[in-house]
């Protein structure tokens, strides 16, 4: 009893710590022009190869009957490769509305996983702002700017940047892809197929340096590749992460 | 409807479910109070969303991406430059399927 009160007192306690010091970590962010510059220098190399991802896109998308134009239209305002490749099993008819809003809601999951990762930063922001940037929310700029972010950057351009770059290439690949199709022959041959994974390979490698990222990292690995046939495509990642966010949030928790 | 406005239709149900989940996450974390919990929640789902990104990958594939993966984790340790780990695991995805595959 006595044992019980004197935890809640220090969970209290710790909570108004808490409160205190991240009112003093909390800088103030920006979102400028030059950050954006940055932002895409940054994303530059990577985007490159992003283009062969839209080629691929392209060439799928006139395959299940997109016009041009409408497969130009969808890497344009949808911009995520998931949910792109993911939408074109209801093509040629694509009439059930309700089930293409579930699946793209299931494929997209993982965007509110790294939206709310990045919240500290972009909640900083004006709305309209903050819902510009994230309409260019996708993996690798997620990736590049919350690492980032941690080191110090206070400009949001940096995270739009990214985003724009990706957009950039992603819409060029569609349009290469839509256009000239099949003479473009087959990108396994040059590796282009494992960019993103490699990138992402890259970027984890120095953020599982401190030991108590290294548990986490265990957990969500495994229930990724445990759950991969168990969920419906996109889950198992959104599983995986908060199971490794849990053992975050709870491993100093005494 | 008549059937050429189908993929329209389609198109825009696909842009706003995805801009959705876009701003999702920022909008629940605005309705949170932060805490060292929370902070550290978010630390760790970010390296796990990687990792599970990275995992499924992998599982899906073949040998081929574990080595490129293989390559470009050891060439990032090595050498500290993202773009020289990006070379050297592109490179041994292409020379794998070249020779070995």
């Amino acid at each position: 009893m006595v044992d019980s009160q004197g935890k809640i007192f220090l969970t209290l306690a710790m909570v108004r710590i808490d409160d205190s010091t991240n009112q003093k970590e909390m800088v103030p962010v920006a979102l400028s022009v030059k950050g954006a510059l940055r932002g895409m220098m940054r994303l530059a190399p990577i985007s490159v190869f992003v283009v062969p991802f839209g080629v691929g896109f392209g060439i799928a998308a006139i395959e299940q009957g997109l016009t041009v134009v409408q497969a130009v239209a969808m890497s344009a305002v949808v911009f995520s490769g998931a949910a792109q490749f993911a939408s074109l099993e209801f093509w040629p008819e694509p009439v059930g509305l309700t089930s293409i809003a579930l699946v793209m809601f299931a494929v997209n999951a993982r965007f509110i996983i790294t939206g709310a990762a990045l919240s500290t930063w972009l909640n900083q922001l004006p709305i309209l702002t903050r819902w510009f940037s994230l309409s260019f929310l996708s993996d690798p700029n997620f990736v590049d700017s919350r690492s980032a972010f941690q080191a110090g950057e206070k400009d949001v351009g940096v995270f739009l940047g990214g985003g724009l770059i990706l957009w950039l290439t992603w819409v060029g690949g569609t349009v290469l892809g839509a256009l000239a199709g099949e003479n473009l022959g087959d990108l396994k041959v040059y590796g282009f197929d494992v960019v993103m994974v490699c990138f992402f390979a890259t970027a984890i490698t120095s953020r599982l340096k401190p030991l108590s990222a290294v548990v986490p990292a265990f957990i969500s690995a495994a229930i990724a590749i445990a759950t991969l046939d168990l969920l419906p495509l996109g889950w198992n990642i959104i599983a995986a992460s908060v199971a490794g966010g849990m053992w975050g949030a709870y491993q100093n928790a005494v | 409807m008549p059937s050429e406005l189908a993929p329209w239709a389609a198109m825009g149900v696909i842009a706003t479910i995805t801009f959705l989940n876009r701003i999702a996450g920022p909008f629940i974390m605005s309705r949170l109070r932060t805490s060292a919990r929370v902070e550290r929640f978010l630390d760790a789902m970010s390296v796990s969303v990687i990792v599970a990104l990275i995992s499924s990958a992998l599982a899906r594939g073949t040998i081929r991406e574990v080595v490129a993966v293989g390559a470009s984790a050891l060439a990032m340790l090595w050498f500290n430059n993202a773009i020289v780990a990006l070379i050297a695991g592109t490179s041994a995805a292409a020379l794998w399927l070249k020779f070995l595959a």
